[in-house]
């Protein structure tokens, strides 16, 4: 028999009707309609600029208390780990990084306040796209392989280049996976697509879940996180992710500093770790 | 129709918060010293509108001073004046009131009152300001506020680097949102 739950504290969950969409070993993911301090509706009239789009809704992540933790070293873990990556969250957001903007944060409870992300993994949208692709072409098309360039492309290298804006900031992601890249309509629209092209509209991609994110100015750890995202790639998408993976490398690459005479020199050592880590797998010392 | 507005944030269903905001106020030296002097009838936060951005700016130092009393936590002594607290983007209790809080001079006022037990009726609170406030009352809107903020007086009390742009209202009021949950932890 599985254990209970953690639950959210009653305070919280009396006040607001949340359904959890997620638990993972550190964190439960909650959804909201609400958000924490903005009623809705309002007296009309009151605000004409709301804080956020309220139709995605709000997410709620939540750090329970772990009863096998001593109680007074578990509240000093979760309330670091809950700042360090509400921290983050505010940095980035100010950077201008595509990321789920920073409500509040209960540091106490382990409880963070982010706007949601309305749309599909990064994985999901992949697996989406392939399946139509195949749908389309038959065995060993050559239009194939043009139509899959096409289609997914420019998305994969928006999301190298929206990994490298989060580099360039010296802040590591720690757990990037496809799944955790999460797409929504561009909210720039028009402007950007030249002639009026069949294309469909490339979304852009918003990186989620920093719960292992840190600061580092270490080329080693930024060539992790790519190795780990080069892993999540060969292993949900088998059959193509030489090209999946050269794709997001190129876009890191292009967009890594924008062009600053450092940022290239940085960036070709990130590639020489790279190659390292590939070798040795994610881990540096063997010892032992 | 009411003066202010009344309503109670989703998280803390069992607070009612009223906001009311004042302009061509004459009297505010006068409240000042009210204030300081304790006189409990005064219990509310005056806040000088110059340095804000939304109602949702006002909420979010509302919610951070609703968390912290939640926890046992507040800094100030009553919870009117962790309301302007709360709105500070630093510990300094002292400091922040004096940016945030009213002043000798201010001739607008954004007002916040608090209650947790719903002791006082709304009608009450609009009639106690009324006496105590010399001034004409506006509706609570952002349009409102937007009239009366000193854009140059919110970048200075936040710290905003000149990168961050504050014209988009509703990014704005995330910026300063952000930094009044983060404060003391960043």
């Amino acid at each position: 028999m599985s254990p209970d739950l953690p639950k959210l504290p009653s305070a919280i969950s009396n006040a607001l009707e949340l359904t959890l969409i997620s638990q993972g070993a550190e964190a439960q993911i909650y959804f909201s309609h609400e958000h924490p301090f903005i009623p809705s509706p309002l007296p009309a009239g009151t605000i004409t600029s709301t804080i956020s789009s309220p139709s995605a809704g709000y997410i709620l992540k939540y750090r329970p208390p772990k009863p096998y933790r001593h109680s007074a070293l578990d509240a000093q873990l979760t309330k670091h780990r809950t700042l360090s990556e509400a921290r983050i969250l505010y940095k980035l957001f100010l950077a201008g990084i595509r990321v789920p903007s920073f409500i509040a944060v209960d540091p106490r409870q382990g409880l963070i306040w982010m706007e949601n992300i309305d749309g599909p993994s990064l994985k999901k949208w992949i697996w989406m796209l392939e399946a139509e692709i195949e749908g389309q072409h038959g065995e060993g098309d050559d239009d194939e392989a043009m139509t899959r360039q096409e289609s997914i492309k420019p998305l994969l290298l928006s999301v190298g280049s929206e990994i490298a804006k989060l580099h360039f900031l010296d802040i590591v992601h720690g757990d990037l996976t496809t799944s955790n890249i999460l797409l929504r309509e561009s909210s720039r629209t028009g402007a950007e697509s030249g002639a009026d092209s069949p294309k469909r509209i490339v979304p852009e991609p918003v990186i989620i879940d920093f719960g292992l994110a840190q600061q580092s100015t270490l080329p080693e750890d930024k060539a992790v996180d790519l190795y780990v995202l080069e892993r999540a790639f060969i292993s949900t998408h088998p059959v193509h992710s030489e090209a999946y993976v050269k794709w997001v490398l190129e876009g890191y690459v292009a967009g890594f500093g924008r062009g600053k005479k450092i940022a290239v020199f940085k960036v070709k050592e990130i590639m020489r770790k790279l190659d390292a880590v590939r070798l040795r797998g994610r881990k540096r010392s063997m010892v032992g | 129709m009411e003066p202010g507005l009344t309503l109670r944030l989703p998280q803390f269903p069992q607070s009612v918060v009223h906001v009311g905001l004042y302009t061509s106020v004459t009297n505010a030296a006068t409240i000042r010293k009210e204030l300081l002097s304790g006189n409990t009838r005064y219990s509310y936060a005056f806040v000088d509108p110059r340095s804000m951005l939304s109602v949702a700016h006002v909420l979010a130092a509302v919610y951070r001073a609703l968390t912290d009393m939640e926890a046992g936590g507040l800094r100030t002594r009553t919870l009117s004046s962790e309301v302007v607290f709360a709105l500070g983007g630093t510990m300094n209790i002292a400091d922040t009131l004096r940016r945030f809080g009213i002043a000798d001079d201010s001739d607008s006022l954004l007002v916040v009152k608090v209650d947790t037990d719903q002791t006082k009726r709304s009608n009450s609170v609009w009639a106690e300001l009324e006496e105590i406030i010399q001034g004409t009352s506006i509706p609570v809107s952002d349009e409102n506020i937007a009239q009366l903020t000193d854009i140059e007086t919110v970048r200075k009390n936040y710290k905003l680097q000149p990168g961050i742009s504050l014209v988009d209202r509703s990014e704005a009021t995330k910026v300063v949102a952000g930094a009044i949950a983060l404060r003391g932890y960043l």
